[in-house]
């Protein structure tokens, strides 16, 4: 695998996040990174009460964590570095390699900057692919500005219906999948704002999409390529689906999670014609399911991975299988 | 005061310690104190000039140094140390031996901290990490060895064992460590200093700051203001530093306006800050009497203190120090034309009253001011040159001032104070109605008398 750094990031809470993360920890096998972007704190989830998993990391592997969490590490490591320019409100982040196979939970820094000095720093210390644990269902951390590659999990934590599972699963990858706008470098030294691309670019006097009705005229009246470098909005894509036709109608974002919109006003807008493409795009590895619902139902799991296998072209992977299978 | 604060920032501080140190700057008032201090900075120059590389390989390990003092106040209670304490020690005392090594500088005590890392580095790799080392306990060496190969049922138990085991060792480095906690102490005030007195070093040689002379009155020769002088420099403009003599009592200076008065004041005061923190002077020599307190009367209150008028605000301040005046001596008293903002009958007798009373006092004070006749012959009096006579039909502007403006000091017998506030607005260029209504009215006014 050519990639230096991976996302691990689940659909929904209990999506099978850190069994994923587990899995590809076991599997890989290079000199391994692993940290968290935020604090995934507790080992009771608070809503589900179900146990969190901890983090299972194999010897040498270098990890990055919160004092307190060091503090509770249940393996033998020795510390590398302690960060004092990367506090959370757990301590300062720990930098440490494991000497034995044992459990650990992660918590890292939230911001983007300091993610990212993070993934160097343990990179410094040989690591050849660092590994992001997503902080809860947010998809941030997948952002190509951060990791060079996503993992995604999903599982019926999502939903228990299993032509919902399928449909929002296949709605998130067509959004990972979206082509790259070619010009996307004259856009991406623009500053934040919204933008009319035309022969030229023509910035919008209004600062996000929240506030597109009190422009003079209609958006599409100033052009049919619209590029924000904000977050592009559910209500806005309704907006423009009440337009008979969107045929010529582009919409550019930085990258797939700037995307807020659901999977029917996204399917509607493409029909009439309409285009969304990113600046980058994010290369999705794997998809990982989990059947197991936390509130106690089974989907089927054969079935999960056949249903989607029908619509994503992705390797799909049932992490807890092939956990069993392992042993 | 803006200037000392603009000199401390630029302070090329390295560690935390060193930061700790500025924000706690002593005013020293006694001679020996501040001697003391003028002594370290002369050693570390010499230091600096004569050994570059070493004093370059030193910063470099400065910037690995970080503020454990916490850590070590913990070494005090029957507290255990933890793996992240124990490796923050281990880490200071690494870089620490390195910096203790390389020199010795006779203002530091620099005790060994060997020890603290033979206790820490039982395997001698000298590395910046640490864990429970194998080598503390050969048990704790089995049951790692074991763990490796156990089941998940067994590994959990001897993860237990493991635990505990490390968990006595910790006691047993803690404990240990115990009897090098004055060393630690020592070692963290040592790198504060270290980095401290480097960084007054290194400041003193590049704004060409000087060491100065302990008396017991004041004398410069260059005297100049550090801030000021760096940015007419940026400008490609001249700095012209001034000679001043100031004893005990009050010495009054004259001069017309934008000949820099009020640089003089803050220069002074900046200058006598610097040496009672213990810092070199930013003048060619300097000879300075130590004085208890420094007292700058110097701009418009009017904004600093809200609803009061600027006169208000000038007279509370000076309220203040005749106050502190009654309790203690030996103080600097700089006002800037005191009184401006009144009027001009009263406001002359404001600056007479002061002078005479501040010129019965065994301080030292100075006073600028444009009025006439507030001082008898006792007054010691200076006069800035001002404007070169042959400069007097160029233009004035912003480029150009300090090309026309002699800024040096003459002594007085007589209180002159010079008339050239029409010169100068005429040099300026100044609306020409204005200009000869202004002549008009002075040629009536002469005639009168």
């Amino acid at each position: 695998m050519q990639f230096e750094s991976i996302s691990v990031v689940g659909l929904e809470k209990n999506a099978g996040k850190t069994e994923t993360l587990n899995y590809i920890i076991k599997k890989l096998d290079k000199k391994m990174g692993v940290t968290s972007i935020g604090i995934d704190g507790e080992s009771i989830d608070q809503v589900t009460s179900m146990p969190k998993p901890e983090i299972e990391i194999k010897e040498g592997t270098i990890f990055a964590t919160a004092e307190k969490f060091y503090r509770q590490k249940r393996l033998t490591a020795e510390i590398l570095s302690i960060e004092d320019s990367l506090r959370t409100s757990l301590g300062r982040i720990v930098i440490a390699r494991a000497l034995d196979r044992g459990k650990v939970i992660l918590a890292g820094p939230q911001s983007t900057v300091k993610i990212r000095k993070l993934i160097e720093k343990i990179k410094s210390f040989g690591a050849e692919v660092v590994l992001i644990d997503g902080a809860l269902s947010r998809l941030s951390p997948a952002s190509p500005v951060i990791t060079d590659a996503m993992i995604l999990a999903t599982g019926a934590a999502l939903t228990i219906n299993m032509n919902e599972l399928v449909k929002k699963t296949k709605h998130i990858v067509n959004l990972i999948q979206l082509d790259e706008y070619e010009n996307n470098h004259e856009l991406s030294k623009l500053e934040d704002g919204i933008y009319i691309i035309s022969d030229k670019i023509k910035k919008l006097p209004i600062k996000s999409l929240l506030t597109f009705k009190s422009l003079e005229k209609h958006i599409l009246e100033y052009g049919n390529k619209i590029y924000l470098t904000g977050a592009l909005t559910d209500n806005f894509i309704k907006y423009l689906n009440k337009q008979k036709s969107l045929k010529e109608v582009e919409i550019i974002v930085k990258d797939f999670t700037k995307i807020f919109i659901s999977p029917e006003t996204y399917t509607l807008f493409t029909k009439k014609g309409g285009k969304i493409k990113v600046l980058k795009t994010t290369k999705l590895i794997a998809i990982t399911i989990n059947p197991y619902s936390p509130y106690g139902y089974m989907l089927n799991s054969d079935e999960i991975k056949k249903r989607l296998k029908e619509v994503i072209d992705i390797p799909i992977l049932n992490v807890r299988e092939d956990e069993l299978c392992l042993k | 005061m803006f200037e000392i604060d603009h000199l401390l920032n630029k302070l090329e501080i390295i560690t935390p310690l060193g930061q700790k140190r500025i924000k706690n700057l002593i005013f020293f008032t006694k001679e020996n104190q501040i001697s003391t201090e003028l002594d370290k900075i002369a050693e570390t120059i010499e230091k600096i000039q004569k050994e570059k590389e070493k004093i370059e390989k030193i910063k470099t390990n400065l910037m690995y140094i970080k503020d454990i003092s916490k850590t070590v106040e913990r070494l005090k209670g029957d507290y255990i140390l933890d793996d992240i304490e124990l490796y923050e020690i281990k880490y200071f005392s690494l870089y620490y031996e390195e910096i203790r090594k390389i020199m010795t500088f006779s203002y530091l005590k620099q005790p060994a901290l060997e020890k603290v890392i033979e206790i820490l580095d039982p395997d001698g790799n000298k590395l910046p990490t640490f864990y429970i080392y194998d080598s503390y306990s050969k048990e704790l060496a089995k049951i790692r060895k074991m763990k490796k190969t156990a089941c998940e049922q067994e590994k959990k138990e001897l993860f237990l064992k493991e635990t505990e085991i490390e968990e006595k060792i910790r006691k047993v480095l803690t404990t240990k460590l115990k009897k090098y906690m004055d060393n630690l102490e020592q070692a963290l005030k040592d790198v504060e200093e270290l980095d401290f007195v480097l960084a007054k070093a290194k400041q003193a040689i590049d704004y060409g700051f000087t060491r100065p002379e302990i008396s017991d009155y004041i004398s410069y020769q260059g005297l100049f203001n550090p801030v000021i002088k760096e940015r007419l420099e940026k400008e490609g403009k001249k700095y012209q530093p001034i000679d001043i003599k100031l004893y005990e009592g009050v010495t009054l200076i004259t001069g017309a306006n934008m000949t820099g008065k009020t640089v003089i004041l803050r220069t002074l005061a900046l200058s006598q800050y610097l040496f009672q923190y213990g810092f070199y002077v930013p003048a060619k020599s300097a000879k300075i009497k130590v004085l208890k307190k420094i007292f700058l009367i110097s701009g418009d209150y009017q904004s600093a203190l809200n609803g009061l008028s600027s006169y208000a605000a000038e007279m509370l301040k000076l309220n203040e120090i005749l106050k502190y005046l009654k309790e203690s001596e030996q103080v600097m008293i700089l006002l800037d034309e005191l009184a401006r903002n009144t009027n001009p009958h009263e406001g002359k007798l404001i600056v007479k009253a002061v002078t005479r009373i501040l010129n019965e006092l065994s301080s030292i004070s100075l006073i600028t001011t444009h009025f006439n006749n507030v001082a008898d012959k006792k007054i010691r009096k200076l006069r800035i040159r001002g404007i070169k006579k042959e400069k007097l039909t160029d233009k004035i502007s912003p480029e150009n001032i300090t090309e026309i403006i002699d800024y040096s000091l003459v002594e007085e017998k007589e209180e002159i104070v010079p008339e050239e506030a029409l010169t100068i607005a005429k040099l300026l260029n100044i609306d020409n109605k204005l200009i000869d209504t202004i002549e008009k009215l002075k040629k009536e006014e002469n005639f009168h008398e």
